[in-house]
């Protein structure tokens, strides 16, 4: 009997490690610019990102491979991922800034400020948020052509659309997230104002 | 003027046919106020293209197969945590049951599938699901003692070392010493009196930490403040040969806590798991600090 169970669970094993695989493919990249956004570094990103995939399989996956009744699969499994991420990344944080004020306090005439969100970072965490703000064909488009360098050609074959539009549509997304990058630039200068 | 700005574009991303490229130039050449038009938009073309610059890097730092190469040893289940016939609910359950059932009948019966030899033959057979990793070898040692464990009280200059029954205040600062000769992958962890784990080295990151030959502190540069739980904690150092990481470990310690709470070197044993207990000790967080007791 011993060999049928384990060659069940092996191959349900397999079928579910690739529907989890498949995920990550989908969600990841996504998943880490979010996480990006929302003001992690990338390499706490990528540490949660995994974590939050490996609470998932624990979650959706192996009750099946163990033939037990698993929760009701998600519709939306990006914002589930999200938060659980987000939240491993908060905790994260949260260790290190006593990590840091401990040894702050360890050393003689150390300044107690706590350095983690420095300039850079805050610069980073808008551009990812100016790239959600987008809609969905200027976040296209300007994956492929900024993030992955495709040609005019190949983007215009991967949106079905047609070769002299793409110079136009590019045009219109720089200007979309330049101008929404202002913005949002504008507004934090106005709340550190506001602050100070 | 947008047909203009669309041009310009396509000339700056390197898509302009080289006739038109060059059509463009010329212009440039002829024509100074459009050209000077052209500057102003290459300078935002290129603040633009700056930004992107940051996201491209963060695009290289974040690759998706090797950091899904990562998990896939995560992505395993705890073998014989079900009953006998427990596999089968999912095919039993529903309308396909009785379908099911006969088939498997027919197997048994007619196929002689299930003979009694063959069962016996496979019924020592093991068929773990996880994939086996390497052990620390032999020759890896920690020079001198192992990894030592050093205290700063709060509000003290000096530090020292941690033994087993060390009294400790949440608030006082603990440190890892260690020289290693071989490079290693570690992770320090505790379990409170509650049972409650939580990761002490790498404070930042999931995955163990590499500890290259040689001798240093952890964290590195730094030193942890104890939390506010008091009672006895137990400090639980793992040392592998290859990476693991914290839910891996999670999850052997939630599968052995029930069975071996008190002995702590078991808690995170779990077939085809890396990692080695190297070291425990035992401190217990009190909330004042008599003198005498130091």
């Amino acid at each position: 009997m011993n060999w049928f169970k384990s060659a069940f669970s092996q191959s349900t094993l397999k079928r579910e490690q690739k529907k989890c695989n498949a995920l990550y493919r989908e969600q990841a990249p996504r998943l880490f610019r979010c996480l990006l956004a929302k003001g992690h570094l990338p390499s706490l990103a990528e540490e949660v990102l995994n974590e939050a995939f490996l609470v998932y399989w624990e979650k959706f996956h192996a009750p099946v491979v163990l033939g037990e009744e698993p929760p009701k699969s998600l519709e939306e499994p990006h914002a589930w991922l999200l938060r659980v991420a987000h939240n491993k990344a908060i905790d994260a944080r949260r260790r290190a800034i006593v990590a840091q004020e401990a040894q702050n306090r360890l050393e003689e005439g150390a300044s107690s400020q706590v350095l983690l969100r420095d300039e850079p970072l805050i610069h980073r965490e808008m551009l990812y948020q100016v790239f959600e703000l987008l809609g969905k064909r200027d976040t296209e488009l300007l994956t492929l052509r900024e993030l992955k360098g495709l040609s005019y050609d190949e983007i215009a074959q991967q949106l079905s659309l047609e070769k002299g539009s793409i110079g136009t549509l590019l045009r219109r997304a720089r200007k979309s997230f330049h101008d929404k990058y202002q913005e949002l630039l504008d507004d934090a200068l106005t709340s550190n104002k506001k602050v100070g | 003027m947008s047909n203009e700005l669309d041009r310009w574009q396509t000339y700056l991303d390197g898509e302009l046919s080289l006739q038109a490229k060059k059509e463009l130039e010329r212009e440039f050449a002829e024509k100074p106020n459009q050209h000077k038009d052209f500057l102003v938009f290459q300078s935002r073309y290129n603040e633009i293209d700056s930004f992107f610059n940051i996201m491209r890097e963060d695009q290289r730092f974040f690759d998706v197969e090797s950091s899904l190469k990562s998990i896939q040893s995560g992505l395993t289940v705890e073998p014989k945590t079900q009953s006998s016939w427990s596999w089968m609910n999912t095919w039993i359950k529903g309308p396909f049951g009785v379908a099911v059932a006969g088939a498997f009948v027919f197997l048994m019966v007619h196929l002689g599938v299930f003979s009694p030899d063959k069962s016996q033959k496979d019924a020592g057979v093991h068929h773990p699901l996880h994939q086996h990793q390497p052990v620390i070898s032999a020759k890896w040692r920690v020079k001198g003692s192992p990894l030592q464990m050093l205290h700063q009280y709060k509000g003290e200059d000096t530090s020292a070392q941690t033994h087993n029954g060390t009294l400790l205040r949440p608030g006082d600062f603990v440190q890892f010493a260690f020289a290693v000769s071989e490079p290693i992958h570690l992770m320090v962890v505790s379990i409170d009196v509650k049972g409650n784990l939580s990761r002490y080295v790498p404070l930042n990151y999931t995955k163990s930490i590499l500890l290259k030959v040689g001798k240093g502190v952890l964290p590195k540069g730094g030193a942890i403040e104890l939390d506010d739980s008091l009672g006895p904690e137990i400090f639980v150092v793992l040392a592998s040969k290859v990476p693991f990481t914290y839910p891996q470990l999670q999850k052997a310690f939630k599968a052995a806590y029930p069975r071996y709470q008190k002995t702590p070197k078991k808690l995170f044993f779990a077939k085809g798991t890396p990692w080695h207990v190297l070291q425990t000790l035992r401190i217990h967080k009190v909330k004042q600090l008599k003198k005498e007791t130091r």
